[in-house]
């Protein structure tokens, strides 16, 4: 039976009408643009084959909303190493709890914007970036050229409240030469509450640039977090990024990537760690649009209760982009009966000389690991930590940085001992 | 040391082991040999606690104490170990992390100190020396990638470091040479002393040229069906199981 998306989507039409968004005539007319694609092919369903398995729930989330909420530069967690901060709250740039220097607001400049946002968005096949391209008010304009003395940490700060509010960040990210380090943290201000986050990321990393992007997704339990990251890469450039999801209620994390210049590459990996009624989805689509690229992803998780993963994965090769070297794997570990795993990894290949591979595994703890471990002393629940962390190791031994690294490990102990101890 | 009462078992809904008693003092090496499908790995796994190996009937004394109530960490705690027929490989898993957690975990069990990382290090590598081992492999992942010799040493490593009142030796020879064997057999011998017991499982008698054992037991349908000194072994290696195994009934 159809569902009827008109509906669903006639409170942000009326939204769209009220509003008062930032931009010049080439913004608005990206808008115009991202809200015909909308009422064309509507909000997402499971009627889309990239929706297939996450049915999302978007009502009762308004656009807009407490982007000014009083945040203090107390209140906010830091890295354990040293980094240039950029605070957002609900989506907006929040200069005066951000480090001056590098980034700056997507709002102040969008005017002189003008070819850059949304070229390389097919708005028609993500509906999710088409609401976004339609509401975005700030988000981070960030341009790279040579490598920067610290990495740089996006610190996504959400503040719930009623009605829910649904903040569409827009970044903004350029690096033309060196290597950056991006850390994206995503909390909510004391950890709860209601609300959607919606952003898109539209990168392009520059002839032999370098983008380490590892974003740690830990949003309120009544949360969602819908992310569209589209990445270009250039002759010689690489683009490294790590998503470790351990919030919300939802959440989608959906990642396009052309490699458009020889040697260029790409790493996507990450975990996910999820309990209860938690959904979290990955799908990613990347292009070896060119002879001579490389792209590898390994994303694997542990479901435990009864929370649901999906991972859609697709290589596409392009006619004649010979050499071409791809490989993706999704693991997952089942910690429950009743968590579950929808695992669909593509090979699209139009070229013959490339090496391509794919594949997908899902069970549960080897329980003769688990009863050698036991037999050395060991107690049932450390064994069991040690096996799943063992598990998960393999999707950050290949981030850049010891730092980096740790940090990831140390999240991922941090959630099997909660667990535990719940 | 250990007391085995009238002990049955059944896995899967059969029957395995129909009445063990065995008894095993202080300091002293018992041999169990059998025909395969005889329950030896069914004794060595019930005794250390894995799931799905239940006792239906009997009881199992450890120092006193009804073993057969135990977790297999708790059996661990209280001194036993079982040296794996096939050890199990854990990748991801450094050996020294394992063996850190593993002591931790039986000294914490003890009520005595854990041990930091330095300490640790260190006992390991002077219980590897001892045993004649190279440290390099302290650095790999649990058994993975191990030969076969190399798992069974490092049974032993852990053995060594661990240091249990009841060691029970599950088919140690099986997939060594004969050279490997040697090795692993000079470690077991090594650790042998008054206040350690052993049960050495084994087919062949072969292991027991190495491990002189102080009593020997067949095991037979479920059964303990004979039991005598070192030489039984021998009559075992001569005349096989043939006297022990029923005939078909026609």
């Amino acid at each position: 039976m159809p569902e009827q998306t008109t509906d669903n989507l006639q409170p942000y039409l009326d939204a769209f009408a009220a509003a008062r968004l930032p931009g010049g005539e080439a913004a608005q007319s990206l808008r115009a643009e991202a809200v015909e694609a909308l009422k064309a092919r509507g909000l997402p369903t499971r009627r889309d084959e990239a929706w297939k398995y996450t049915k999302l729930k978007l009502e009762g989330f308004l656009p807009g909303g407490s982007g000014d909420a009083e945040v203090t530069t107390d209140l906010l967690p830091s890295l354990p190493f040293p980094a240039h901060r950029l605070v957002f709250v609900n989506g907006r740039f929040r200069r005066e709890l951000s480090d001056a220097g590098l980034g700056e607001s997507l709002a102040v400049a969008l005017p002189h914007l003008t070819d850059k946002l949304g070229a390389d968005l097919e708005l028609a096949e993500l509906p999710m970036a088409a609401l976004n391209t339609a509401f975005f008010e700030d988000g981070l304009l960030l341009r790279i050229d040579a490598t920067p003395d610290k990495p740089l940490h996006l610190l996504s700060i959400a503040v719930g409240g009623e009605p829910a509010p649904l903040f569409q960040p827009r970044h903004l990210i350029a690096v033309a030469g060196g290597e950056a380090t991006l850390i994206e943290s995503h909390i909510a201000l004391g950890g709860g509450g209601r609300y959607a986050s919606n952003g898109v990321a539209e990168i392009t990393v520059g002839r032999d640039a370098r983008l380490n992007h590892v974003i740690l997704q830990d949003q309120s339990r009544d949360a969602l977090h819908l992310s569209t990251t589209s990445v270009r890469v250039a002759a010689g450039g690489a683009y490294r990024s790590y998503v470790l999801s351990e919030g919300a209620a939802l959440s989608r994390n959906e990642i396009r990537v052309s490699l458009d210049g020889e040697g260029a590459s790409c790493r996507l990996d990450g975990a996910y760690l999820q309990n209860g009624t938690q959904h979290v989805d990955t799908n990613s689509l990347v292009t070896h649009a060119v002879p001579g690229t490389t792209s590898r992803e390994v994303v694997m998780g542990a479901l435990d209760g009864r929370s649901r993963g999906v991972f859609q994965g697709k290589i596409v090769v392009a006619p004649d982009a010979q050499k071409s070297d791809g490989r993706m794997m999704n693991k997952t570990l089942l910690l429950s009966e009743k968590a579950e795993i929808d695992t669909k990894p593509e090979l699209e290949i139009y070229a013959d000389d490339v090496q391509c591979a794919h594949g997908a595994t899902a069970g549960e703890l080897d329980d003769v690991a688990l009863f050698y471990l036991r037999s050395r002393g060991i107690p049932e629940n450390k064994a069991r930590r040690m096996m799943i962390e063992s598990f998960l190791a393999d999707t950050w031994q290949e981030v850049e940085g010891e730092e980096l690294r740790t940090l990831i490990a140390g999240r991922i102990t941090a959630w099997l001992e909660r667990e535990d101890a719940e | 040391m250990l007391e085995i009462k009238n002990l049955h078992a059944s896995v899967d809904g059969k029957e395995i082991l129909k009445g063990i008693d065995l008894s095993i003092g202080a300091g002293e090496v018992h041999a169990i040999m059998g025909p395969n499908g005889s329950g030896k790995s069914t004794l060595s796994y019930l005794l250390s606690g894995r799931e799905g190996y239940e006792a239906s009937q009997g009881e199992v004394l450890f120092k006193g104490k009804n073993l057969l109530a135990l977790e297999p960490e708790e059996r661990a705690g209280e001194g036993l170990f079982l040296a794996f027929q096939y050890p199990v490989e854990i990748p991801g898993v450094p050996n020294t992390t394992f063996l850190k957690e593993a002591v931790n975990s039986v000294r914490k069990y003890r009520g005595e100190s854990e041990l930091d990382a330095m300490e640790l290090m260190k006992l390991v590598r002077a219980k590897a020396k001892e045993l004649g081992m190279e440290s390099e492999f302290l650095k790999r992942a649990v058994n993975v990638g191990f030969s076969g010799g190399e798992k069974k040493r490092n049974e032993i490593l852990q053995l060594a470091v661990l240091e249990p009142a009841l060691a029970i030796l599950d088919e140690t020879d099986s997939g060594l040479d004969i050279d490997a064997l040697k090795t692993v057999a000079e470690g077991v011998n090594k650790l042998r002393s008054p206040e350690r017991s052993m049960l050495v499982i084994t087919h062949y008698q072969r292991l027991l040229d190495y491990i002189v054992p102080d009593k020997v037991h067949v095991l037979a349908h479920g059964r303990i069906a004979e039991s005598g000194g070192p030489e039984l072994a021998k009559k075992l290696e001569k005349d096989g199981y043939a006297g022990f195994v029923k005939p078909v009934a026609a």
